[in-house]
């Protein structure tokens, strides 16, 4: 697992790493766009993290309220779980495959198999208990 | 001729078979076209008439009588078993008058292409005028010629040479001469029941109905970018950059006019509001990208097949598909809907393409257009310019002739005059030469150069240019000539008969690129939906494209079904149509004081039809949300004393249909006067 040391804002299409400062030491945690069904297999599905994906669109309004707080969580969780990012109509083959109807669509993947998911945005509680479900605390 | 299938001819003394040019097989691969002058013709039937007599006494009267070569010759009786059985068992029928020179000009062209018809002369017969009312019962046109092919209605005269030139009369002919449709040979197999090439408002509805019912459905969608490279969602052209993103900015424009005149009802509202084109953009782009991904998980829920492929044809029954990756694919279908509808059409001169957009391209326009040209007269160049206008943009209309071509010209008349009052400037019998670009930007500056009728030319700057001088149908690129689909030479829209059907029986088409339909996306969805059920539902019914209401857009919106002023002087004559007519103001603007009288409404009745009303328009705001529920009326026929029976909703717009009383020929003043 790469560490990133500096603040470094890489561009959107690879992995995006930030530093938290949340918990006062330099950290890092993994939140990514994906790019298409390859990306997707390579980051999401074949790795052991547990990883949320986050199905959104550019015109949902929900998305820009459920998204920021997701980074959050995956700042203040560090490499406990991934944040990967899918702009279903960037790649609708994916938001096809998981049977997405509906953004925000969050599912939680661990180990190539969906471990949960939900529709909408959550209040700030439930959302925790999700994560929390999903990476064991 | 046999003398025996000239009987009833005689019998009934009036309808008369006109054999203009009898094609005889005398061997199974030779055709001899034997012409037979109208006098010879005469004489021979003079002569059988005497040879007849004897026959004569053991015919009955009003039985149907019909021989191999004969047209069936309809005695006496039900004028409207009449009727039907001359269009029925005839592939050309015409019902004429022996003094009428349109009806002598119609049968002239079918002698000129050497085809026979069946005629019968309303004048020589004392039923001819109940004949009459049976065709107008059943067509709506009263005058004659009335001329069926193939048991389609053609028209009259006007009607019939329109489709001589436009190749609907050969398909009509070429449809009855292929008698039964073949069935669809039952052992080939194919990837698909129903390939729908078009995802726009007519496809989907289709695809959709269709895989409803059963069928293994595919739908194809692929949008080729514009020249300055806009591009767009599932959905066609309503969803994207017609209908909704139109109506979207129309009422943006409303809003402004409400803000403006809110300060008299009391609201403080700031001089200094001012309106922010990249939100409204944004917002409506949000919710195009909302539908289209409705419509994504539409197609997924009915399990039909989506493409994000360009599709053409290979062979009759087989596409090959293009991808944004180029990735080719081929697949083949028993049935074939085509729906690929229209895009804007650019002009032939120098700078339009490169330096011009269309309404493809505004409604996601990133920048401010700043100062706009609009180039044509259709329904699309006038909202356009409404909407520009209402949320303050510096907009000009150049126009070659006429405003809103084959709409009512004294609405179209008075939706110019209140565009002009309210900003827009109109530049009348100018057409653009020639575009360049002075100043990359965006927006950037270009010069346009237009010329008149006389040769003058007009110089302008201008940011934006937008031509909406018409629409072509998307058939030139979709290798339709493999698939050996008729096309109108004219405008390259596809030819079909009332049940969609192309003259290769597999294929269909809809929606925008139907010739001498309706370009409306409603239509589209009817003719969709009902195609499918008749496919793989069993359905028969079929697309009613008669009386469809309609609204155009502008700053005062204009609603309408049935015909223009102009149409039914024409399709009835003067004398027999009265115009019920009234200026109008909305109680809305009558504290802001302003647009008064600039609403109208009429009524167009037909006086021997017991004053039914074939034409309702009205000029006024919400004219869309009214006409919808009045059309409903004209559909089921109404007449003028049922509009005035019907008691109005006090204070609305819509209640001045139940008190229209004065009539356009009275000459009296309609405008409304008085505190
Ligand atoms: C500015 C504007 C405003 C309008 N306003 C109204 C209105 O207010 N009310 C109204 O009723 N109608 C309106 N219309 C008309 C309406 O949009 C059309 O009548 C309607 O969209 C026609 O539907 P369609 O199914 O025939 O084709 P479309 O909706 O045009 O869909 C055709 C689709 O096929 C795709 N396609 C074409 N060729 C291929 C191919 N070879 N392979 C794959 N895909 C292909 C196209 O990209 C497109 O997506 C408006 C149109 C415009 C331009």
């Amino acid at each position: 697992m790469q560490r990133v040391i500096k603040l470094n804002l890489i561009n959107e299409t690879s992995s995006v790493f930030r530093r938290s400062l949340s918990i006062g030491r330099t950290a890092s945690y993994q939140s990514f766009n994906v790019q298409d069904q390859e990306d997707f297999q390579k980051r999401v599905l074949n790795v052991s993290t547990p990883v949320l994906v986050d199905f959104h669109a550019k015109w949902c309004g929900p998305c820009k309220t459920l998204g920021p707080r997701l980074e959050a969580l995956a700042a203040e969780k560090l490499d406990k779980f991934h944040l990967a990012k899918v702009d279903i109509d960037n790649v609708p083959e994916l938001a096809e495959e998981y049977n997405v109807t509906a953004v925000p669509s969050v599912i939680a993947i661990k180990g190539g198999k969906v471990e949960g998911s939900f529709v909408g945005v959550l209040d700030d509680d439930k959302l925790r208990a999700f994560v929390n479900k999903l990476i064991g605390e | 001729m046999s003398t025996r299938s000239l009987l009833p001819q005689f019998f009934c003394a009036v309808e008369r078979r006109l054999t203009l040019g009898i094609a005889h097989r005398t061997s199974c691969t030779k055709t001899v076209i034997r012409r037979v002058s109208y006098l010879k013709q005469k004489s021979v039937i003079a002569l059988t008439r005497r040879h007849l007599i004897s026959d004569i006494q053991g015919f009955i009267p009003c039985q149907r009588y019909t021989t191999s070569t004969m047209a069936p010759v309809i005695p006496k009786g039900d004028p409207i078993q009449i009727v039907d059985n001359l269009i029925k068992n005839n592939r050309i029928a015409i019902f004429s008058k022996t003094t009428c020179p349109f009806c002598t000009k119609v049968k002239e062209l079918f002698s000129s292409l050497n085809l026979e018809v069946a005629v019968i002369e309303l004048d020589t017969r004392d039923d001819g005028a109940d004949i009459q009312d049976a065709l107008l019962q059943k067509t709506g046109q009263k005058t004659v010629p009335n001329v069926f092919v193939g048991g389609e209605h053609l028209g009259g005269c006007d009607s019939t040479i329109a489709a001589h030139q436009n190749g609907r009369l050969e398909f009509l002919l070429n449809k009855s001469q292929a008698g039964p449709k073949a069935e669809m040979p039952d052992d080939v197999k194919y990837d698909y029941d129903l390939v729908v090439i078009g995802g726009g408002s007519g496809g989907l509805a289709a695809s959709k109905e269709a895989a409803l019912l059963g069928a293994k459905v595919a739908v194809c969608d692929f949008v080729v970018p514009t020249p300055i490279g806009t591009t767009w969602g599932l959905g066609g052209t309503c969803v994207n950059v017609g209908c909704i993103p139109k109506k979207l900015m129309h009422q943006a424009a409303i809003l402004g006019q409400s803000i403006s005149d809110a300060k008299k009802f009391g609201w403080d509202v700031p001089d200094s509001a001012k309106h922010n084109w990249h939100t409204m953009v944004e917002g409506i782009q949000a919710h195009i990208g909302s539908l289209n991904w409705g419509y994504r998980v539409a197609l997924r829920e009915k399990k039909v097949n989506y493409l994000n492929a360009f599709a053409e044809f290979v062979d009759p029954h087989t596409l090959k598909t293009t991808d944004k990756k180029k990735k080719e694919t081929t697949i083949t279908s028993k049935y074939i809907l085509l729906a690929t509808g229209g895009r804007p059409r650019y002009p032939d001169i120098p700078g339009a393409r490169e330096y011009g957009i269309t309404s493809d391209d505004i409604f996601s326009l990133p920048y401010h257009p700043g100062k706009t040209l609009l180039v044509g007269a259709s329904y699309i160049a006038l909202e356009c310019a409404g909407f520009l206008a209402g949320i303050g943009v510096d907009s000009t209309v150049m126009v070659r002739s006429i405003l809103l071509r084959g709409f009512d010209q004294q609405i179209a008349e008075l939706i110019g005059s209140y565009m002009a009052k309210h900003g827009i400037r109109f530049q009348r019998g100018y057409v653009p030469i020639k575009l360049e670009r002075i100043e990359e930007g965006s927006p950037g500056r270009i010069k346009v150069t237009s010329q008149n009728e006389v040769g003058e030319l007009l110089e302008e700057e201008y940011n934006t240019v937008l031509f909406a001088i018409g629409r072509d149908a998307c058939t030139n690129n979709i290798g339709i000539e493999k698939a050996n689909v008729m096309l109108n030479p004219r405008n390259g829209k596809v030819i079909c008969d009332e049940k969609e059907q192309t003259n290769v029986p597999h294929i269909y088409a809809i929606g925008d690129i139907l010739d001498g339909k309706l370009e409306l996306t409603p239509v589209a969805i009817q003719a969709g939906r009902l195609l499918a059920k008749r496919l793989f539902g069993g359905g028969t019914m079929l697309t009613d494209y008669v009386n469809v209401p309609t609204t155009v857009f502008t700053p005062l919106e204009y609603g309408s079904v049935g015909l223009s002023e102009e149409d039914a002087i024409a399709k009835y004559g003067a004398n027999d149509v009265e115009v019920y007519h009234s200026f109008l103001t909305p109680l809305e603007v009558a504290i802001p004081k302003r647009d008064d009288n600039e609403g109208y409404a009429k009524l167009i009745c037909v006086k021997s039809l017991n004053e039914k009303v074939v034409g309702f328009h009205i000029l006024s705001p919400n004219a869309g949300e009214i006409t919808q529920g009045f059309a409903i009326g004209l559909k089921l026929g109404a007449t003028k004393a049922d509009f005035d029976n019907l008691i109005g909703i006090h204070p609305t717009i819509a209640e001045v249909f139940t008190t229209l009383n004065t009539t356009k020929s009275s000459g009296a003043d309609v405008l409304q006067k008085g505190c």
